[in-house]
């Protein structure tokens, strides 16, 4: 599938879409019952952070996501086929079916690893962020979390040691206004997430979500401050489109706050975008589209396909075979005490 | 275009049944792929589901407020494609899809394995009772949390909720209602609806075979049996009204344990003589679509004849499951009905007052049975079919309450 243009917002669009019709099947796959476990939490609407952010970033640097990290994978160039074998615990997935939506990995590709814990992920960027400057290569480590991970400590050690070393990290912060059942206003007093950063000395700044232009022009400045060693941190500001997991329809939010905020449309207005410029037409959009949509039905195929993992591969890949393995206790000891005897 | 019946999905690992929070598009209307056609309420949320394909909802099989097992049918869709969930059936074959992907796949996720004996459910309202257990408990109103069960890791089973209805004060109904041959207890919504606004109690049962009555009927002492263990669990005498098969039910019951039986009513009694509408029994048995349906309803009375297509299209989708069969061949000796009620109406002469109500246009039982009834025996002849309470649903609310003051 190739674009027909070289605009750089019809290349955004077409990620956008990628992602947001992935999700779309995820969607579908866990109707079919198909899907591994059933806490499948969609980005529908956060499609502007993954693309804005992702588009910035090259090969090398790396990234974590929290447990809503579909989009982020694919705007870093995940094969989505492998991506849905994953989601639906398929031998052919990216971690051969063990990691599901909320575990998947893959090293080649930069990703350090989606994380199910609030906050998981972050103090992870803050190490490879010291191996990125050990190695004296230019690649940064980015980590994207919710809204919801900024009343986790761990957030605020990872940026003060992220600050204090200059390390080439970014924090990036997916605000959709809501952490499980729970709005923003009423989590914290201080909603103005990026001004936190700015108190630790980090760069701190907030974008519209849905608008895709202004996320990567925003995010691109602050890679490249973090490229040389000022790392930043970006509050993407948008709406989560639908409940918090596929079991979810989020009966605690009023529907006229529902309907206003499927409005900050970061797909849509790419779309009219384009179209207002005339560097695309809804006929070329339209059959952009189609290609899209049958490219991400070809991944439930894919995904139903495939085979679930065989029970004598229950070891294989969790243990890295280019460590050696941990010394046992015993030698351990034996190393130890004969060294301080020789002392 | 294929027409297709879609089943209650399971969506989530711990459902294994739903209730109909809203049908959000209506019966008729055309939807797109990724529409949100209901919404359920399973474990606690709310959930959406949406259209796996585009296409056009035909007929609503289950309203909003149903409890739905999974894999049983909640509607009837026109759509270019099959879809690919387990138990969707394409009309025309009436078949689940051999190849349908989720089948081969997923065998755990098939309808065909929701067999109603799973050993054990944890609905996520986190205590673990049998299917069975959750049943007889909503039926005597029992509350689950405050039990502790007697199975395998205190699972509750259902001989704990008979326990637990035995020995409170909790169950008390003024009436029990018994069902025909071929129904269940939502027959007697109507009639549930006139008693309960005069103020009384009323249970109705889905007899063994019949309803969501997990039990399967083998013979007629499985009918029996069932009704004797729920009257064994009253705290007080109940006013036993049977239907029917119903009836022959209800007149046994009272003679085994006639302690706890007020009064008996039989409407449209079975076993007062030989003959009977086989034709109609062995087919309501082996019904196979819905012309056949109603052509059945037809001889049930005026009112049945007249039956809305969702209300048919409910009656076929339970009776061709094939529960009955065995059920009917003991019933009958080639077109004579097998069944005796007189033994048991002379065993209960003295003991409890007994009215039957009968139709003139009944086409099931004739109306003649009556001449054979003994002389203790109030005799109410009404202007209806085979089932009085849906032609004439007045008077028979009417003569349960007493309010005819001469008689
Ligand atoms: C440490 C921890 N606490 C609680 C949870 C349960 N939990 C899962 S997602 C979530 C909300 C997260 O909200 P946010 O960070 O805003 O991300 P979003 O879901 O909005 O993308 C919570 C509380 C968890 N996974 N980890
Ligand atoms: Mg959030």
């Amino acid at each position: 599938m190739r674009l027909q243009t070289n605009s750089r917002l019809a290349a955004h669009y077409h990620l956008m879409r990628r992602i947001r019709t992935f999700e779309e099947r995820v969607g579908e796959l866990f109707v079919r019952g198909q899907s591994a476990g059933s806490m499948l939490h969609l980005s529908i609407g956060e499609e502007a952070a993954a693309v804005g952010v992702g588009s910035n970033m090259r090969d090398g640097d790396t990234f974590t996501t929290h447990h809503r990290g579909h989009g982020v994978f694919l705007a870093r160039g995940a094969d989505p086929r492998l991506m849905m074998a994953e989601i639906a615990g398929k031998e052919t997935g990216y971690c051969s079916g063990k990691g599901g939506s909320m575990h998947i990995a893959d090293m080649k590709l930069g990703h350090l690893g989606a994380n199910a814990i609030v906050g998981g992920g972050i103090p992870s960027v803050v190490g490879a962020g010291l191996a990125a400057r050990h190695r004296k290569s230019d690649n940064i480590s980015v980590a994207f979390f919710g809204d919801g991970a900024t009343g986790q400590g761990i957030l605020y050690e990872s940026m003060n040691m992220a600050a204090l070393w200059h390390l080439p990290v970014l924090f990036v912060c997916i605000n959709n206004q809501y952490g499980m059942g729970t709005r923003i206003d009423n989590a914290t007093a201080a909603p103005d997430l990026h001004k936190r950063a700015v108190s630790f000395g980090l760069e701190g700044a907030q974008v519209d979500g849905s608008d895709v232009e202004t996320v990567a022009e925003v995010a691109g400045d602050l890679i490249s401050d973090a490229r040389s060693g000022k790392p930043g941190f970006l509050v993407v500001d948008c709406y989560r489109f639908y409940g918090h997991a596929r079991m979810d329809k989020s009966p605690y939010r009023d529907e006229t706050e529902e309907a206003q905020g499927r409005l900050r449309d970061p797909v849509a207005k790419a779309r009219q975008t384009l179209i207002s410029r005339g560097e695309m037409n809804d006929e070329s959009l339209d059959e952009l589209d189609r290609q899209i949509a049958a490219e991400m039905d070809a991944t439930i195929d894919f995904a139903a396909d495939a085979r679930e993992p065989q029970l004598d591969s229950i070891f294989d890949d969790v243990y890295d075979p280019s460590t050696p393995p941990p010394e046992s206790v015993r030698d351990r000891l034996a190393r130890v005490l004969g060294r301080a005897r020789q002392a | 275009m294929i027409k297709l019946t879609l089943p209650m999905p399971r969506l989530g690992e711990t459902m294994d049944s739903g209730t109909i929070a809203s049908w959000n598009v209506a019966e008729g209307d055309s939807f797109e792929r990724g529409d949100t056609l209901l919404e359920l309420e399973t474990d606690k949320t709310l959930v959406e589901y949406p259209a796996l394909e585009s296409g056009r909802l035909i007929e609503t099989l289950v309203a909003e407020g149903d409890v739905v097992d999974v894999g049983d049918p909640i509607a009837i869709i026109e759509s270019e494609k099959i879809w690919p969930i387990s138990g969707v059936q394409d009309e025309h074959t009436s078949q689940p899809k051999p190849d349908s992907p989720v089948d081969s796949l997923r065998p755990e996720h098939s309808a065909a394995n929701q067999d109603t004996t799973m050993p054990e459910v944890s609905s996520g309202d986190g205590f673990r009772a049998t299917p069975l257990a959750r049943r007889i408990a909503k039926l005597g109103d029992v509350d689950l949390t405050i039990l502790t069960g007697t199975g395998r890791r205190h699972r509750i089973e259902a001989t704990d909720i008979i326990a637990a209805l035995r020995g409170a004060s909790a169950a008390k109904s003024d009436f029990l209602l018994l069902h025909g041959f071929g129904s269940n207890a939502m027959s007697w919504s109507g009639l549930i609806a006139s008693l309960e606004a005069q103020g009384a109690q009323v249970s109705a049962l889905d007899l063994p075979g019949h309803g969501d009555n997990p039990e399967e009927a083998s013979q007629l002492d499985d009918l029996i049996d069932y009704v004797l263990t729920y009257l064994r669990s009253l705290s007080e005498k109940v006013h036993l009204v049977g239907h029917s098969l119903g009836a022959f039910v209800a007149a046994q019951a009272a003679s085994r344990i006639p302690d706890i039986v007020s009064k008996v009513m039989l409407i449209a009694p079975a076993g007062c003589g030989p003959e009977i509408n086989a034709d109609f029994l062995r087919g309501l048995s082996s019904v196979k679509d819905i012309d056949q349906m109603r052509g059945l309803l037809k001889m049930l009375g005026p009112n049945a004849a007249d039956f809305p297509d969702t209300v048919v299209n409910a009656m076929l989708q339970e009776l061709s499951r094939g529960r009955l069969r065995a059920l009917a061949d003991q019933l009958l000796d080639g077109s004579s009905s097998c069944l005796d009620i007189l033994p048991a109406l002379a065993e209960i002469k003295d003991r409890m007052p007994v009215s039957v109500a009968i139709g003139i246009q009944d086409q099931i039982i004739p109306k003649d049975h009556l001449f054979r009834l003994p002389p203790h025996v109030r005799i109410h002849i009404l202007n209806a079919g085979h089932v009085p309470q849906w032609d004439a649903p007045a008077e028979i609310a009417a003569l349960l309450q007493n309010r005819y003051a001469n008689i």
